[in-house]
């Protein structure tokens, strides 16, 4: 017996326990976020200080500042963490997650695209559609390839070869940049972060990345039975290509309004599932909602993070994602080559 | 729907690329009885159990199951009427056996339903046949390929199907499994149900199977009794070996012995 035989009976918790213990992690870290200013600077002492002297300003730091990062980063974590678990499961593949596959580079592209050559108008708040136009190119072209891989690996260089394509793209953009306003805006979408945005951002990206998420649900089924393979799955009645269409669809409007808003943001959609897959039996419909959940408490806890740690500038929230999870990328290739895999 | 099944093939043709795998394959079979498809490799079985199945379109011709095309099937009817087993035996996830056989009865239950009890007893029921009852509680990744071969055989039975399509269900085991497995599957029949199998061990084919389905190039080169379909002269014609014949207890089976 190896070590999958012990941690899928042992560490298996009571769906309620997880989906209820992952909601409150959620509700508290969204609170502390809100309470949390830049160094610490801004906190509950000093919000209600100023809430005494001058409460317009007070309403105005919260909810023009404070809601719209913290909704964003509960939402994009969201998009993440559940857009990682239905990759995995419809491609069979623990590694398949959007940054890796080239998805949230390819929809930073498209709102570089949109913003660069001035698509309606050039309006910051028409990038959402531009990144879901991106993401939907990268996931079609994966979706479509991953059935026919036989290697997890195979997947990951599809992925390498989408990233590379992206990144020059984008480089080009930057590199062609008009002025340097234009190239500090390109910037944004590389690295990644809640900081500055409006509640004008979230009007546009919430209703894609909700739609989104209801067709990435619609999947959760069918991602059980693709434990058995694609034509088992097929013969239980599951027709295949409606439900990749719609994992296609639900990341391209869910990751693609995410990283339109904020930037990439790696491994969030990796290592979310990766951790919170052995207490749901290894079952891919019950990682979907534990998913969406982790997802948000590991940005907002990132996100106050990059808050706290005394750095001149503000760390970006993806640079802080990305160091941390290069490592665990690596880990997880190592365990899959130990494997044989 | 307990009562009689019927399966007719009528002069199918199917596969995906220019040459058609199989081409203008008829044959008619109703419960009761096992049937093997044999034939050497590139034959077209696995493409024509998969046409059976549904899982590949027909290029012309027809499948019909209890008399209705399989096209003009709901897909979820069909999928509690026709069980197939995968050639593949790669189980994605480390899931414990008992939640992977309960994966056959996805067909049967609605999208918000939890396991009834009427689900619990052919799960039950599907470990008890296939002797994997003691594995129930083990990550599918923890067994032995006998093992596995047994346990993804339970999540095609615990879908209570009338007809039973298993790709190559015994390649890779060791004859006591394999066996086990045929024998199983031969029981499975007292119950009305119809199987269809691909088998590569001809001796295997003669000992289990009610009727042999020779395919080569695509076609049926024989189909009868096991005794009337392999005979010294068709394992020439398909296979290209001599055979020895070997008789026990009144039965004869024939063996490849070497290339003709």
């Amino acid at each position: 017996m190896n070590a999958h035989a012990l941690a899928s009976t042992s560490r298996e918790v009571p769906q309620p326990l997880m989906l209820g213990g992952l909601t409150i992690l959620v509700a508290v870290l969204f609170v502390a976020s809100l309470f949390t200013g830049r160094l610490g600077i801004g906190g509950l002492n000093d919000l209600m200080a100023v809430r005494g002297s001058d409460p317009d300003t007070f309403w105005l730091l919260l909810t023009e500042v404070r809601l719209p990062r913290t909704v964003l980063a509960v939402t994009v974590g969201a998009t993440l963490g559940l857009s990682g678990a239905v990759l995995q499961g419809i491609l069979r593949n623990p590694l398949a997650e959007p940054f890796i596959l080239g998805a949230s580079s390819s929809a930073a592209l498209g709102a570089v695209i949109v913003f660069y050559f001035g698509i309606a108008g050039g309006s910051a708040l028409a990038t959402p559609f531009g990144g879901v136009a991106g993401t939907m190119v990268a996931t079609a072209i994966l979706v479509t390839l991953g059935g026919r891989a036989q290697h997890p690996l195979t997947l990951i260089l599809a992925g390498v070869a989408i990233n590379a394509l992206a990144a020059a793209l984008t480089s080009l953009a930057l590199n062609l940049a008009p002025s340097p306003y234009a190239a500090l805006e390109i910037v944004f979408w590389i690295l990644g972060s809640f900081a500055d945005r409006s509640l004008d951002h979230l009007t546009f990206a919430l209703p894609l990345m909700a739609l989104g998420w209801v067709l990435l649900f619609s999947t959760w089924r069918a991602l059980d039975a693709l434990t058995l393979g694609e034509d088992a799955a097929a013969s239980l009645g599951f027709k295949l290509a409606a439900v990749k269409v719609r994992a296609i669809l639900g990341c391209a409007f869910a990751v693609g309004a995410a990283v339109a808003t904020t930037g990439v943001i790696s491994f969030v959609g990796l290592v979310v599932p990766h951790i919170l897959r052995p207490f749901v039996g290894y079952r891919p419909s019950r990682l979907l909602p534990a998913s969406l959940l982790g997802g948000a408490a590991l940005m907002l806890a990132a996100d106050i993070g990059v808050r706290l740690i005394d750095t001149q500038l503000e760390l970006k929230i993806g640079v802080l994602t990305a160091l941390i999870g290069t490592p665990f990328f690596f880990h997880l290739l190592f365990v899959l080559r130990r494997s044989g895999q | 729907m307990t009562g009689s099944v019927s399966l007719a093939v009528d002069r199918l043709t199917a596969g995906y690329d220019d040459v058609p795998a199989v081409s203008n394959v008829s044959f008619r079979a109703e419960g009761n009885q096992i049937i093997g498809l044999v034939g050497p490799n590139g034959a077209g079985k696995t493409t024509l159990l998969k046409t059976i199945a549904g899982l590949m379109p027909a290029k012309s011709g027809c499948v019909a199951i209890d008399g209705r095309p399989t096209e003009e099937w709901p897909r979820n009817d069909l999928a509690r009427r026709v069980g197939y087993l995968s050639q593949e035996r790669t189980v994605h996830w480390p899931v414990t056996v008992e939640r992977l056989v309960s994966l056959g009865r996805l067909p049967h239950r609605g999208p918000w339903d939890g396991l009834s009890a009427a689900d619990q007893e052919s799960i039950d029921r599907a470990l008890e046949f296939t002797d994997t009852l003691s594995l129930s509680q083990r990550a599918v990744t923890a067994l032995s390929g006998g093992e596995l071969a047994r346990v993804l055989l339970a999540r095609v039975l615990a879908g209570d199907p009338k007809i039973i399509l298993a790709d190559e269900p015994v390649s890779g085991l060791d004859p006591g499994h394999a066996l086990q497995v045929l024998a199983g599957l031969r029981d499975l029949t007292a119950e009305g149900r119809l199987v269809v199998i691909v088998l590569h061990d001809l001796f295997m084919a003669s000992r289990f199977c009610d009727r042999l389905i020779l395919l080569n190039h695509g076609g049926v080169a024989a189909d009868g009794a096991p005794s009337d379909v392999l005979t010294p002269h068709s394992l020439r014609d398909v296979y290209g070996v001599d055979a020895q014949a070997v008789v026990h207890n009144g039965e004869t089976a024939l063996v490849p012995w070497g290339q003709a």
